[in-house]
């Protein structure tokens, strides 16, 4: 599991890969809210290479889009593979953070 | 002793022999700053940790076997590990089944790493390298974790066996301890209710959760909230356990209220995957969900509920994610489509449907303990 964190047109982008279960959860959390929250400006994650999400994982993208959301900024997912979509689907996770098919529709999505 | 027969040398000779395995045994003899452990998943929630000496040890079904696992497919005497230049080695005993290190059958001596897994029969025991504080500490958390297990199991109901509804379940807690938790009850002559909890994490901490969470349904003191609408339910629960009020917790369930008189199960689901309704006469399971957020993710949110009816002997499988979502023998991370598959298959003589169900994943997972508690509730409709 990796995160890297960089910028486009003014969006943070975090770029995660691999398994987002408890493990992972816990040896890069702390990279993850790091890197994005201390900007307090738009924030998209981008999914394309995660493969799992445990509840723990869930537990990361709530934490820091409600802390981005506080700071009235926006926070969105994009990129999910069908097998990440079912989970999110499954929690109804979108219902909260807005889940975009592409990196250019996050960011049209947060109008940056 | 009888110089003439030679019985009392020989027992002089095991006596001492003892007496030598004895004190090689005591760790002031174990140098360096840690120790090579053996970890074993045994019974319901016992997990034994076995520090190998340099005198190495035996595995086996019997006595005089260092470790025994009273299990079918484990020879009496099954395989042996040593400890050379600290490193562990395992050889096979010519044992019937055989001796693997993460999938691989053991022939002559062979390495177990650190990290690797020893599959002995159906049991699989894990290589760990820890210092002595860590044992210490480690077996501290252990019987906090263990005291937490129980005391989860002591609030979950008896299994009902007689009625027209009858309900069993199987929980086995994993190793660091979820926060699943469940339960049924009666509300009323007719209205039976039943749920499923499952907080995110694990540890003491989720165990709490869950355990709070458990006995606002248990007593039904949810303020205000008629017990047996599902839908409200949940609406104050997600009221109540907002996750920045509870230490960034949330957690996932379902929630259903069966009345007897007119078939109808009312049912919703925060954030939870699908219970499943199989009925006697149809070759599918019906998920039965409801479109929820997880509860705690976000305050005054609009939660709605399902109804079926269910049909003349049906049974409802409620169960916790950790029961599908588990890495198979073949590395392929399984799906809840994988799990339905199993509940659709005949029940077996001998044993209750919880325990099949969970023998069956068991059988399917990677070696070692399953990683998340394992949580399953089956209700039977006359």
């Amino acid at each position: 599991m990796s995160v890297v964190i960089t910028e486009v047109s003014g969006v943070t982008k975090a770029a995660l890969s691999g398994r987002l279960d408890s493990a992972s959860v816990n040896q890069m959390e702390t990279s993850f809210i790091a890197g994005i929250v201390p900007k307090s400006q738009h924030t998209m994650v981008d999914l394309t290479d995660v493969t799992f999400i445990a509840s723990l994982g869930i537990r990361m993208l709530l934490s820091a889009a409600r802390t981005i959301s506080r700071r009235g900024a926006k926070f969105v997912m994009y990129g999910a593979t069908p097998a990440v979509m079912d989970i999110i689907e499954s929690t109804a996770l979108s219902d909260i953070i807005p889940l975009m098919g592409s990196e250019a529709d996050a960011i049209a999505a947060i109008g940056a | 002793m009888c110089l003439a027969c030679g019985r009392g040398f020989k027992a002089l000779v095991e006596i001492e022999q003892t007496q030598i395995v004895t004190r090689a045994r005591m760790m002031d003899l174990i140098t360096g700053d840690r120790l090579h452990c053996l970890e074993l998943s045994i019974g319901e929630e016992v997990e034994r940790r076995h520090v190998v000496t340099p005198l190495g040890l035996k595995i086996g079904r019997t006595a005089p076997a260092d470790i025994i696992i009273a299990d079918s497919e484990v020879s009496r005497s099954h395989c042996a590990v040593a400890l050379i230049d600290d490193e562990l080695y395992v050889s096979d005993l010519n044992s019937t089944n055989g001796t693997f290190i993460d999938g691989a059958r053991v022939s002559g001596v062979t390495q177990l790493p650190v990290g690797s897994v020893l599959q002995v029969g159906s049991r699989a025991i894990k290589h760990e390298w820890r210092t002595r504080a860590e044992i210490e500490h480690s077996d501290d958390v252990d019987r906090d974790l263990q005291r937490a297990a129980s005391y989860v199991k002591s609030l979950l109901p008896a299994p009902w066996t007689e009625g027209p509804i009858r309900a069993d379940w199987f929980y086995k807690p994993s190793a660091k301890l979820g926060g699943d938790a469940f339960g049924y009850a009666r509300l009323s002559d007719d209205l039976h209710v039943c749920y499923l909890i499952d907080v995110a994490g694990h540890g003491a901490g989720s165990a709490m959760h869950a355990v709070a969470i458990m006995n606002q349904l248990r007593q039904r003191s949810l303020p205000n909230t008629d017990m047996a609408k599902p839908e409200l339910v949940l609406s104050t629960l997600n009221e109540l356990f907002q996750m920045e009020d509870h230490d960034g917790l949330y957690f996932t369930i379902w929630y259903g209220v069966y009345d007897a008189r007119t078939r109808r199960l009312e049912y919703a689901s925060g954030g939870h995957h699908p219970a499943y309704l199989v009925a006697e006469d149809q070759p599918a399971a019906i998920p039965l969900r409801t479109r929820n957020v997880v509860i705690g993710a976000m305050p005054a949110m609009e939660f709605v509920q399902g109804a079926i009816t269910v049909p003349a002997n049906a049974s409802i499988y409620l169960f916790s994610d950790g029961v599908f979502e588990i890495i198979d023998k073949d590395g392929q991370q399984w799906g809840i489509e994988d799990f339905v598959e199993l509940v659709l298959q005949p029940p077996m003589d001998g044993m209750t449907e919880p325990q099949r169900l969970y023998k069956a994943v068991c059988n399917r997972a990677g070696p070692g303990p399953l990683e998340d508690d394992f949580s399953l509730v089956v209700v039977n409709f006359d």
